[in-house]
């Protein structure tokens, strides 16, 4: 697209010293992304931590490649990413498509309910699924074996199918939020024409939806790969009692090795760096000729619902078991043994001689509340940092010519590539390598904003990319054409049109900043208290009911919040009129009950 | 955004520029950095015998700015309040890390030449990394006496300031008897009855496992760990996990700490086995804290650690918060380990670990896959 303004409007100072200011902002992100990852990989090449001694070497590597336990890892790490990521994609498209596009009842209500999957922290959601589908002591083995007298396991969550089944279902709500703007644009006269022309419901679903969706299928589906294959928690947790190693599990231990773990750990987090740069580049090429997928345009754009008196029940109880599944299980688990002085299934039901003694050592706790602050606080800052940035990058990436689009787009997903931990040890080298930058920043609360700033990036990118995409150009051309600025065609005209994706990606990315710590765990200021270390203290000090306790008490926050932010998403796509610049015509969208 | 001529160069000028901005920072960190002697004037001052309070509190109050300490979230509620309490006219700057990763971010510092850390706490496995960096400073603080013999450090680099004591922990519904020795852990009767941490993480199960080296010699003991690893066991992250995974009734037994078992609810069906009594005892792990060569605040590093190891200061605080004290403190029969229990000597059974813990990793690797 070539914004191109009307040769006979004099040129405003805005429109010169944008460009150079939008391609300053782009070259200082690009920096902060790109030079830890290169320290990390000359740290690979290297035997001692400090950058540029200890001369060049490929031992790292040969010992790595050299390891049989290497190739099974790997094995192992394909099969639960590929696994995972086609489980994810799988119920949180179905599920997005359900609640966009198809009458189902409460679909506002239930639209937050995937979100809700996200607000539980890892170290809730599996030890929770560990209690309902343990191997020996799982709620629904006891279940089978007591009351319906089966022998042996029915579930095992300890093994390849269990990780892959964890891992797709806490997933899901990235695909979910990826996907829901782009559905919601699709317009309701391509629908009529695939009716009109005779398809049923299922063939206009996968001949003219699923193409139309294609850009955002294929960013959930990368963003899911990567992000599952860089998870540890569910490795760690449920992975190490089964036997089963992943990649990024091996460069946990590695990272916690006391005598050069950092070395190997490069080594190990270059070989993944490079693997999933190839996805990066696999996802770019693929979605090189976004232009095709534009869905919300100008006049006469309208959203419609499917009308299917049978489907949208079956839809409806997919939604709610999912949400079960995902989010008032664990949930449930959590609160009943939030109130028990320990958990145990030995004897049968472990629910029993309920206690509030842990809610009472969680609000007599000052480090909960300031935890509870720094954290939030935390990720407020992060947030709309986040939201910032990858606006931006997305807009120059998706609606400009610039030279520098692709880098944007790159710039953007690039960290993606890096395990948070890794880019974390990368970060601290960085800022510890200049010595007046180490001065003045070193040890304080900016450099844990520039990690999870950078670290949530791709996350954002993906959430707010796929809507940007689907914006017709034209609008945008149609407010130049009336003299307003680039900035102001950009503030005024495409900002609104994605509100919604801006707000499901703020709920995201404040509940990921608020309990990430990978990302920051070696540049965590002094005198600073953060919600995943008071949870780590009550984990060693009480055991999982204190945990669960604290748990619920620092759920609160990020609910509200994401409750909120889906509020307002929501409040962003209901009927009103577009914006009108000077000669610009434009319909705001209506929502209507077609039958198909 | 049209790119228009006028502005191509000026673009290109700054993309260029910052380019190079960051090839420069880049290249400016590749030989950056140096180890961690200090000027000889204050290593002098750190390598110090200290032989009373008055003279630490002396020293300390001509020192000007906050102690940065490197402390375990855990610890630092009772910590940073309970010192400043005592001593009011000194601030601590406390950063919270658990000992591993408080090791690579020290390692870090001290490779880039930018350490302003002055205490920091780690296992005692990370004690050999910064002496072979010569980032420690031999201290001794007048508290240094009353430290249990079996974990003082006779060369003064590191001061432990609280013991995880390795327990068998066992659900009482599920067995009687756990296994009485360490050894037993390889035999038939016990697979797929066992629960410990991963033990290349170098928590209690890699110590409990080292611990057999020295006794049994290195081949005999690789191929012991061999059959315990083909013993169908069950590796969690955290020995907290494990004791988790015990309590829930996964497996019967764990290799776990005893502050685990001291701090359990009342009727928490999990009794407590000390292995090894009719032998070398059991391992006991301090956490340790050291002052660094290069920290800015010697005397304020040594007055803090002594009061880390005071009856009535940082001890009473591990006692409060359910922790083994390393010295006397009354009241602390209810966390300490019962009297008498036989305990390893740290330095003496498990030297080669404490001071080479790598090479038991590399073998834990290989054999725990």
């Amino acid at each position: 697209m070539s914004i191109t303004p009307n040769a006979a409007i004099p040129r405003r100072m805005s429109n010169r010293a944008l460009p150079i200011l939008v391609s300053l902002f782009i070259a200082v992100v690009a920096a902060a992304v790109a030079v830890p990852v290169a320290i990390v990989v000359i740290l690979s090449f290297q035997t001692v931590t400090t950058i540029g001694r200890g001369g060049f070497t490929l031992e790292n590597f040969t010992t790595l490649l050299g390891d049989p336990s290497t190739w099974e890892t790997l094995r192992n790490t394909v099969v639960f990413t590929a696994g995972g990521a086609a489980l994810a994609l799988f119920l949180g498209s179905l599920t997005a498509w359900a609640l966009t596009s198809v009458n189902v009842p409460l679909r506002n209500f239930l639209s937050v309910l995937p979100v809700c999957v996200l607000i539980l922290p890892p170290l809730v959601k599996d030890p929770a699924w560990i209690i309902l589908f343990g191997k020996d002591t799982g709620l629904v083995n006891l279940f089978a074996h007591d009351v319906l007298g089966m022998s042996g396991s029915v579930v095992n969550v300890f093994s390849l199918l269990g990780m892959i089944t964890v891992a797709g279902f806490f997933s899901a709500p990235t695909a979910y939020t990826i996907l829901l703007s782009p559905l919601r644009g699709v317009d309701r006269s391509l629908l009529e024409a695939s009716r009109m022309s005779g398809a049923k419901l299922g063939r206009t679903l996968f001949s003219v939806v699923l193409p139309l969706v294609r850009p955002a299928l294929l960013s959930a589906v990368t963003l899911l790969v990567i992000l599952i294959a860089s998870g540890f928690e569910t490795p760690v947790i449920i992975g190490l009692p089964g036997g089963i190693k992943t990649f990024i599990a091996e460069i946990f231990e590695s990272v916690s090795s006391p005598v050069n773990g950092l070395n190997y750990a490069a080594a190990q987090a270059t070989v993944y760096l490079l693997i999933t740069t190839v996805l990066v580049i696999v996802y770019l090429r693929a979605t090189r000729n976004e232009r095709r997928f534009v869905a919300v345009g100008g006049r006469g754009h309208t959203h419609a619902l499917i009308e299917a008196p049978v489907l949208r029940w079956v839809l409806f109880v997919f939604v709610v078991l999912y949400a079960i599944l995902g989010f008032l299980a664990p949930l449930g688990v959590t609160i009943l043994t939030s109130f028990l002085p320990y958990y145990s299934a030995v004897n049968g039901n472990p629910f029993h001689d309920f206690t509030l003694a842990n809610y009472a050592a969680v609000f007599t706790t000052p480090q909960v509340r300031s935890g509870i602050i720094t954290s939030g606080t935390l990720a407020l800052g992060v947030t709309i940092g986040v939201i910032f940035c990858t606006t931006v990058l997305a807009v120059v990436a998706l609606k400009t010519r610039s030279r520098f689009r692709r880098i944007a787009e790159l710039v953007a997903m690039a960290p993606i590539a890096t395990p948070a931990l890794v880019y974390s040890v990368g970060l601290l080298l960085t800022v510890l390598a200049i010595p007046g930058l180490a001065k003045a920043i070193y040890g304080s609360i900016g450099v844990m904003y520039v990690a999870e700033i950078i670290v949530f990036l791709p996350i954002a990118m993906r959430l707010i990319a796929s809507s940007v995409i689907q914006v017709q150009e034209e609008l945008l051309e149609a407010s130049r054409m009336s003299g307003a600025s680039v900035l102001r065609s950009v503030v005024f005209v495409l900002i609104p049109i994605i509100r919604p994706a801006l707000f499901y990606a703020a709920a995201v990315i404040f509940i990921e900043a608020y309990r990430q710590l990978a990302a920051i765990v070696l540049l965590v200021a002094s005198n600073v208290s953060i919600v995943p270390y008071v949870s780590y203290t009550f984990w060693v000090s009480g055991g999982y009911p204190m945990l669960s306790a604290l748990n619920i008490v620092t759920l609160v926050l990020p609910l509200a919040v994401a409750f909120l932010a889906f509020g307002l998403g929501n409040l962003g796509r209901r009927a009103r009129p577009a914006r009108k610049a000077a000669g610009a015509a434009g319909r705001g969208f209506e929502l209507s009950m077609e039958r198909i | 955004m049209s790119v228009t001529r006028s502005t191509r160069t000026p673009l290109r000028r700054v993309a260029a520029g910052l380019l190079a901005l960051g090839v420069v920072v880049a290249l400016s960190a590749c030989g950056s950095g140096g180890d961690a002697d200090g000027d000889s004037g204050a290593a002098a001052d750190v390598n110090k015998t200290w032989t009373s309070v008055d003279e630490m509190v002396a020293a300390a109050k001509k020192e000007s700015g906050p102690l940065n300490v490197y402390i375990a979230p855990e610890y630092a509620p009772f910590v940073q309040p309970g010192f400043e309490k005592a001593y009011p006219w000194a601030k601590l700057n406390v950063t919270q890390l658990e000992p591993v990763p408080s090791v690579a971010k020290w390692s870090a510092e001290l490779s880039s030449g930018f350490s302003q850390a002055d205490v920091v706490f780690m296992h005692s496995t990370g004690v050999q990394t910064f002496k072979d960096l010569k980032a420690l400073a031999q201290v001794t603080v007048p508290n240094d006496a009353n430290v249990e013999p079996a974990l003082q450090d006779k060369d003064h680099y590191s001061h432990p300031v609280t013991e995880l004591g390795e327990v068998m922990l066992y659900n009482t519904k599920l067995i009687s008897t756990p296994p009485k020795t360490v050894a037993e852990l390889a035999d038939p009767e016990w697979k797929g009855k066992v629960i410990m941490d991963s033990p290349q993480l170098g928590g209690a199960g890699g110590f409990v496992l080292a611990s057999e080296r020295s006794a049994m010699g290195d081949a005999a003991w690789q191929t012991w760990l061999q059959k315990v690893a083909d013993n169908d066991l069950y590796v969690t992250d955290t020995s907290s996990a494990s004791y988790a995974a015990v309590v829930r009734g996964d497996r019967p037994v764990c290799i776990c700490n005893y502050g685990d078992y001291i701090s359990q609810a009342p009727g928490t069906p999990v009794g407590v086995d000390f292995y090894g009594q009719d032998d070398r005892g059991i391992v006991v792990e301090p956490i340790v804290g050291t002052i660094s060569k290069t920290a800015p605040h010697p005397a304020l590093a040594a007055l803090f650690m002594n009061w880390m190891l005071a009856a009535d200061g940082g001890q009473q605080g591990f006692v409060d918060s359910g922790r083994v004290p390393t010295v006397p403190v009354p009241g602390a029969d209810k966390v300490s380990l019962p009297e008498g229990t036989k305990v390893m000597n740290l330095y003496e059974d498990l030297g080669d670990y404490i001071s080479d813990p790598d090479s038991a990793n590399t073998v834990f690797k290989k054999i725990f896959k």
